[in-house]
């Protein structure tokens, strides 16, 4: 039997699926990768330092902030500038509204009418009015955040290399949580339809990996952690991946130990949920899972669950930052030779860059690792395993059922080719 | 009989999809604009049969067969398939609109046209087979275009105003002045003054100068100005600094082969 999706609608970018299935076996399980290369590092090499930022910020619209600041740290790192106390507060505030604004968007948009089995968010809109509105509250409040801190909502600004360009006013961050309480309802309204959602069964044992920390809910910085042991920095993480290319793929794989391995939300929660804010940590316990979570369906609930834990956060540093006066502490940049790697937690997951700059700044040589590259062979074993349990069903059912999967990873394809 | 409601398709080619966001951002005004309009294509909301699966088993409608009023295209096509989506599109609409730098001035992909993009997938990949890497062009060297609306990525705003008029038969083109009118209404700090490299004088506005008021140079994401006197600006910025520095910066959204022109006089 041939499984065939010609394409995959709902997700960042453009794939299809194809699978081939012999005496029940399943011998091919493949998401077909239909976006161009835009072939960002190449386009790099070369050219002057700061405009990686720049640059990759326009790799995916929905994590330019991830991008952004990943190559900004890597730089950073490279040129040997370690950034303010103020400045990394800020970073991780516009990172938190980043991850707010792309999980609702996958969340309530994208992923949750397959669970309704609706084909068509308009019908969702009008089943939903009051979860309607309560998911635009809450990718409102991350817009808000980004384009306060970051001057734009997609592909920022302000930040720079060594700091910010221009900073939030006092009123402007106040502002920000003036109607908190409307926010705070929205997110429990979203939490408590998402509880009503019955999730399919499916366990395959994998490796989470994502960056953790002693101290809290890593995503700004961390070192490389997973279930399985695994602690290690990000710079030597990056070094042992190999990058597979094989012909006709324009994603590499990304091979580390030989085993697949998963990123994003569920990885965070797997390897970080003690570090959960309050009533993020409360409702997860709600759902009384032992962790770590082996059902990927459950990425769903923890990004409802982050998108809790990130509204408490950023309200914790807006909190703070209100009570500062907040000044201008950018750092000088000198520029000299040097390479590093950089890694935050992109709404998907882990987001490595890595930089090498000749003496006068100009990009020598850089890697960009994108959790979709890193997830995606973790996602066809995990089709493999799955397939079986929807072959007697009808085929429209069967490719429903395969593409709710599917979107469940909340693969960016954009990313994934760049 | 209810008047019907306009046809629209929202597509995109490669790309990062920001000018699709852009829309989404918008919130409860999109929602808005979405009941005023059939919405025949837009992958991010509806999970139905649409133009990719068509042209993927080769389903091609009659030439003079109109699905569309409206349909808005982001991206550069780089894969065939992009290419066979965008023309089967424009036969399909009545008007077609260009979304954002990359569709329009071909974005941060053409960067690569100024380099040996032999060199530049050769960097990114080992085995190229398969792998398209045609030189990047803007999409009206495809098909004819309507109505541009630029920016990297597209304003939400000035998004709705047009797409408002084109609702009630109205092609509305965006007033022609330069980034310098809105920053110097909102007295912005001019960054031309403190000698950085700002394109806001010869850049086609409508931005609300957004980059300005977080002191950022404009880039020139939206375009040059019609009729801008361009050689004044460029020769006023080389006096600054090297000819590589400014032909680099406007390389970044793909409006140094718009200036050849200018550029090239001084090459002679």
């Amino acid at each position: 039997m041939k499984i065939r999706i010609d394409h995959i609608a709902k997700i960042e970018g453009h794939a299809g699926f194809v699978a081939s299935i012999l005496d029940g076996n399943v011998r091919k399980a493949k998401i077909e990768i239909q976006e161009g290369a835009k072939l960002i590092e190449g386009i790099l090499i070369g050219r002057r330092f700061w405009e990686a930022p720049i640059i990759t910020a326009r790799i995916c619209g929905l994590c330019p902030v991830a991008h952004n600041l990943t190559a900004l740290k890597a730089l950073e790192a490279a040129l040997g500038i370690k950034v303010s106390n103020q400045t990394i507060m800020l970073r991780k505030l516009m990172l938190a509204g980043q991850i707010i604004h792309s999980h609702s968007l996958h969340l309530f948009f994208l992923s949750l009418p397959d669970f309704f089995n609706l084909e068509n968010d308009l019908k969702l809109i009008k089943k939903y009015p009051k979860e309607t509105k309560a998911a635009l509250r809450i990718r409102n409040f991350g817009t808000k955040i980004i384009k306060t801190i970051g001057g734009r909502i997609i592909h920022p600004i302000t930040s720079e290399i060594g700091g910010f360009k221009k900073l939030p006013s006092k009123n402007e961050l106040l502002n920000l949580i003036r109607n908190y309480e409307e926010v705070w309802d929205s997110a429990l309204i979203l939490s408590k339809l998402f509880k009503k959602i019955k999730c399919p069964k499916f366990e395959r044992k994998t490796e989470y990996i994502s960056l953790g920390s002693k101290k809290e809910y890593a995503f700004y910085d961390g070192a490389i952690t997973s279930n399985q042991g695994l602690k290690i920095s990000p710079e030597k993480f990056e070094q042992n991946i190999k990058e597979i290319q094989k012909p006709y793929q324009v994603v590499k794989e990304v091979d580390y130990s030989g085993k697949t391995f998963m990123v994003g939300a569920l990885s965070r929660i797997n390897n970080n949920y003690q570090f959960l804010n309050q009533e993020a940590k409360k409702i997860w316990e709600d759902f009384n899972q032992k962790i770590p979570v082996y059902n990927i369906f459950y990425n769903i609930f923890a990004q409802a669950i982050e998108i809790i834990h990130f509204i408490e956060e950023s309200k914790k540093i807006i909190d703070r930052l209100s009570k500062m006066k907040l000044k201008d502490e950018r750092k000088r940049i000198k520029i000299k030779t040097g390479r590093s790697t950089g890694a935050t937690e992109a709404p998907r997951g882990t987001l490595y860059h890595f930089y090498s700059l000749d003496r006068e700044g100009r990009i020598l040589d850089c890697n960009i690792i994108t959790p979709t590259a890193q997830f995606l062979t973790n996602l066809e074993e995990d089709l493999r395993a799955y397939l079986p349990n929807v072959l007697s069903l009808p085929s429209s059912e069967r490719k429903r059922k395969i593409k709710a999967f599917i979107r469940a990873y909340d693969p960016c394809i954009s990313c994934a080719v760049h | 009989m209810p008047s019907k409601k306009p046809r629209v398709a929202i597509v995109s080619l490669t790309s990062c999809e920001g000018c699709q966001f852009a829309l989404f951002d918008l919130g409860e005004k999109f929602l808005n604009f979405l009941k005023r309009v059939k919405i025949e294509e837009f992958r991010l909301i509806e999970d139905e049969i649409g133009i990719e699966e068509e042209i993927k088993k080769n389903k091609s409608v009659p030439k003079d067969k109109i699905q569309y009023d409206f349909s808005f295209v982001e991206g550069s096509p780089i894969t065939e398939e992009d290419l066979k989506i965008l023309k089967e599109l424009r036969i399909r609409s009545k008007k077609l609109i260009v979304l954002g730098n990359c569709a329009a001035l071909g974005g941060i992909p053409e960067i690569k046209n100024y380099q040996n993009k032999e060199k530049t997938i050769r960097y990114v990949y080992k085995n190229l087979e398969g792998i398209a890497n045609p030189e990047i062009k803007e999409i009206d060297n495809f098909v004819k275009v309507d109505l541009t609306i630029p920016g990297c990525p597209i304003d939400g705003e000035e998004f709705l105003r047009i797409a408002n008029d084109l609702l009630v038969g109205k092609l509305v083109k965006i007033p022609q002045r330069p980034v310098c009118y809105e920053c110097q209404l909102k007295e912005y700090e001019c960054l031309l003054q403190k000698k950085e490299l700002c394109l806001g004088p010869i850049i086609l506005g409508g931005c609300q100068a957004i980059c300005l008021k977080s002191k950022m140079s404009c880039f020139g994401c939206r375009g040059i100005l019609a009729g801008a006197k361009s050689e004044k600006l460029l020769n006023l910025i080389k006096k600054q600094r090297s000819k590589e520095d400014l032909e680099e910066t406007l390389e970044i959204f793909g409006i140094k082969d718009e200036l050849e022109d200018v550029l090239g006089r001084d090459r002679e």
